[in-house]
């Protein structure tokens, strides 16, 4: 018993040392500034405010398939992938309403995939490394001590824009050839989902956001019969709906994807980025901004982003 | 899978020791056994086949053996003196066909997954030369993790039943788990069973001792893994696929580099394999001694991947020189080239042939062929030069046990290695000597192509740091200082310290997120 007390006393000291640690390097302005306490769980509260003008909604497909920095040099808009694994429609309606509470975006992209997903039945999808961020808040910026070091210009500002970036290449094992094949069948979506729905629309109305539902390329997750549900929900409510699944962006699935189809790789998110960025462009509600001064910060996290993504 | 993510670290290991404390004595080594397997099920899936036809294999040709021993004692017992050596021999005949057999069943498994490539490849090029069109496909499967570690075990298991070393055991629950203990399953070291099997049996408690100096080496390990290798990966690759466009200074940083993340990643994984040992009592044989304080070559590799040299020599060097052959060999050149040299010569053949096997057991590949055979030519050269420079050293009066020439030994060491090592990462023997060849003529400085490889000069710094610690706990530890009993003897403040100062140092300065690419189990490939 002794020695189960003397381990809980060693751990709280340890997270006491970590906190303290955080605040060291990070200074404390720079805590309150980028909102640094509470943006490991919602990493969108590290950006500045009302500097966003898209907010990209859903699960690991949009964190796999959409890149913001890409997005960003092909066409200057401002992006941010508000995703979580395995992200339910509840969770998608939480993270937008901590988003609007800094950001005032133009557009609210959301993936349709979160509507099949069964509330009740989440399963605890958040590994252990995944946690850590949340844990240790340090552990994501935790390079922010060459600021100290030599050239220590470095301003801390988030990289990825909630983007995974994975380089691995792992095609798919057996040829899937149902993939989009045409059906006409419907996938249920699950009871009280179009409710957190009716939400999320009300909450875009409410700050004048356009939501926009964008299914992103995936062999093993999509199919036909949620294609037509999502089609059908998305024409009842007045919802634009583009399936980057049946639009021909040139995904080539034995190099593109990094589990054997389930999600893209850097290469096949570059695809989707530019397209979505372009398309996004195209609808004339938001602007491109590599010319404003307000944006400097992006060109800082470009050139990182390129840095890291070479290394990957 | 790696013994590095955090969650077999520092959720499944805790875990399975809490459950392992909270059953009885006699189910904790059962509990042990499913985790193993459940390990290795997790990692490689039906593949475990194989695991268990070694172990299955193993158990039935020791307790054969053992039965063949009795045997013969009940007949020996009974027999004419006469006649003894012939029933003796007679035996030792039977039990080296079980031994044939099981040899056969294990290292076939092993040609099977590992070299069947390679040695398709080259039959079908001979082949070729001689006008055959034929065009080899190779066989894309994956191998069970850690088969070139569990099989070498499993053959010393036969071979010590044999020789006698060891009994053989009739719990094959204990032969199971001497095989497949998970935390040494992927990377070694490759134990004897006299070395591990009690203990994992035993099943004694985990003690908040044992649990303490168990995390203390795993984050030793991390440190080494996290902050070094870790930072130096990309750099590495970096330089060994654009060799072209570096300069010979940026090769040489590369090749350098190289070395200290083979060393920092495969003795980290050590340290956190040694340590989750440590955790439940067991004690993993170390497999680094400070290898970069070695004298020669020879010594290096008595201190760096410890028990596969150990295995090698007593199962390659011992049988091949004290064979008849090599008896005879060794007779007939000392006759012709007199006590200093003549001995050297059948020793060599068994040099030749271990370092042969060293080379093909890292990989299927000529670099690693090319890796044992310049290995080899050091070792030799070594032997050979070793009467003249103590003769030019006593005519210079250079004292050997000098710290000024030990340090030159080491220099002298680390440099061989690094050449070696060079060859062993090299895509194909021709790029190392290209890489070789250009450090010495393509010799510039220039400190932006360096900050331009993918370290920036913190990184540079932050290497440097943990390499000069590393260095200070490889002296002590030279120096016979037990580290870890020191610190325990230190009050809880001081020792609280220092665990805070090596775990807030892995997550402040590990090279982990993004901008920071992982290595991978390096041995975990072999």
């Amino acid at each position: 018993m002794k020695n189960v007390l003397k381990s809980a006393v060693f751990v709280l000291i340890l997270f006491i040392l970590v906190n303290i640690m955080t605040i060291a390097f990070l200074g404390k302005d720079s805590i309150k500034r980028f909102g640094l306490v509470n943006s490991y769980k919602y990493e969108i509260l590290s950006e500045e405010d009302d500097s966003i003008d898209v907010l990209v909604l859903g699960d690991s497909l949009v964190y796999s398939s959409y890149s913001p920095m890409d997005a960003w040099h092909d066409t200057g808009i401002t992006s941010f992938d508000c995703a979580e694994p395995a992200q339910v429609i509840q969770g998608a309606y939480k993270y937008l309403k901590v988003a609007l509470e800094k950001e005032h975006p133009k557009i609210v992209v959301m993936e349709p995939n979160v509507i099949f997903r069964d509330i009740r039945k989440r399963k605890m999808s958040n590994t252990l490394a995944t946690d850590i961020p949340r844990i240790i808040p340090i552990s994501n910026y935790h390079d922010m001590w060459k600021r100290y070091g030599f050239d220590g210009d470095k301003a801390i500002v988030n990289v990825n824009k909630g983007y995974t970036s994975i380089s691995r290449i792992n095609p798919p094992e057996k040829p899937h050839n149902n993939y989009m094949r045409k059906t006409d069948r419907f996938e249920n979506i699950p009871a009280g989902n179009v409710d957190y729905l009716e939400k999320i629309i009300k909450l875009c109305d409410d700050y004048g956001a356009k939501l926009i539902f964008v299914s992103f390329p995936t062999r093993m997750s999509w199919h036909g019969a949620k294609h037509n549900s999502a089609d059908k929900i998305a024409k009842e409510y007045g919802i634009e709906f583009l399936d980057l699944n049946i639009e021909n962006l040139g995904i080539n699935w034995e190099t593109e994807t990094r589990d054997g189809g389930y999600h893209l790789n850097n290469s096949g998110a570059r695809k989707v980025s530019d397209f979505l960025g372009r398309y996004l462009l195209k609808t004339g509600l938001v602007t491109d901004h590599r010319n404003d001064d307000k944006y400097e910060s992006w060109h800082t996290a470009y050139e990182k982003y390129e840095k890291n993504l070479a290394k990957s | 899978m790696s013994y590095f993510n955090l969650g077999v670290s520092f959720a499944f290991v805790p875990l399975l020791a809490g459950v392992y404390n909270l059953i009885p004595k006699k189910a904790r080594p059962v509990l042990l056994l499913i985790s193993s397997l459940g390990f290795f099920f997790v990692i490689s899936r039906f593949l475990i086949a194989f695991l268990l036809l070694s172990v299955v294999s193993i158990y039935l040709i020791a307790l054969k053996l053992s039965a063949l021993d009795g045997k013969r004692d009940e007949v020996l017992k009974t027999a004419e003196k006469g006649g003894k050596k012939e029933i003796k021999e007679k035996y030792k005949k039977y039990k080296r066909l079980w031994v044939a057999l099981g040899v056969a069943i294990n290292v076939s498994c092993l040609v099977a997954f590992k070299y069947l490539n390679f040695f398709g490849m080259n039959i079908y090029g001979l082949l070729n030369v001689f006008g055959a069109d034929l065009e080899f496909k190779p066989f894309t499967f994956a191998a069970p993790i850690g088969i070139s570690f569990y099989t070498l075990q499993a053959l010393a298991y036969i071979l010590d039943v044999y020789n006698g070393r060891v009994k053989a055991d009739k719990n094959i629950l204990k032969v199971a788990l001497f095989l497949s203990f998970f935390p040494q399953i992927m990377e070694g070291p490759i134990v004897r069973y006299g070395d591990t099997a009690g203990a994992l049996y035993a099943g004694e408690r985990v003690t908040y001792r044992n649990f303490c100096f168990g995390y203390q080496r795993i984050l030793y390990g991390f440190l080494k893994k996290f902050i070094i290798a870790d930072r130096l990966n990309y750099l590495v690759n970096n330089v060994f696929d654009n060799y072209t466009r570096f300069s010979g200074t940026a090769v040489a940083i590369g090749v350098i580099g190289y070395t200290v993340m083979l060393y920092t990643e495969f003795s980290g994984t050590m340290d956190v394999v040694i340590g989750i040992g440590e955790v439940f009592g067991i004690k993993i044989p170390e497999n680094f001694r400070q290898p970069f304080f070695s004298k020669n070559i020879s010594e290096f590799w008595m201190r760096w991947h410890i028990s596969l040299g150990l295995w090698f020599k007593d199962f390659i060097f011992y049988p091949v020189s004290l064979s008849k052959m090599g008896k005879k060999i060794t007779s007939v050149m000392r006759k012709k080239l007199g006590n200093q040299y003549g001995p050297l010569v059948g020793g060599s053949i068994a040099l030749a042939a271990v370092w042969f096997l060293n080379g093909l057991w890292h990989g299927a590949g000529y670099t690693f062929l090319f890796y044992g055979l310049y290995q080899f030519i050091m070792i030799l050269s070594g032997n050979l030069f070793e009467p003249l420079v103590k003769k030019i050293c006593a005519v210079l009066h250079i004292n050997r046990e000098n710290i000024v020439y030990r340090v030159f030994q080491s220099v002298k060491m680390t440099l061989l290695v690094f050449v070696g090592e060079l060859f062993f990462y090299a895509k194909t023997v021709p790029q190392g000597f290209k890489m070789l060849g250009r450090i010495f003529t393509s010799v510039k400085f220039s400190g932006k192509e360096i900050l331009s490889l993918g370290m920036d000069k913190n990184d540079y710094l932050i290497v440097f740091i943990a390499l000069v610690f590393i260095f200070v706990v490889g002296i002590l530890k030279e120096k016979n200082i037990n580290i870890r009993e020191e610190i325990s003897k230190k009050n809880i403040a001081v020792r609280w310290l220092i665990y805070y100062i090596l775990i807030l140092s892995i997550i402040l300065f590990g090279a982990y997120g993004p901008g920071y690419v992982p290595v991978e189990p390096i041995y975990a490939d072999f």
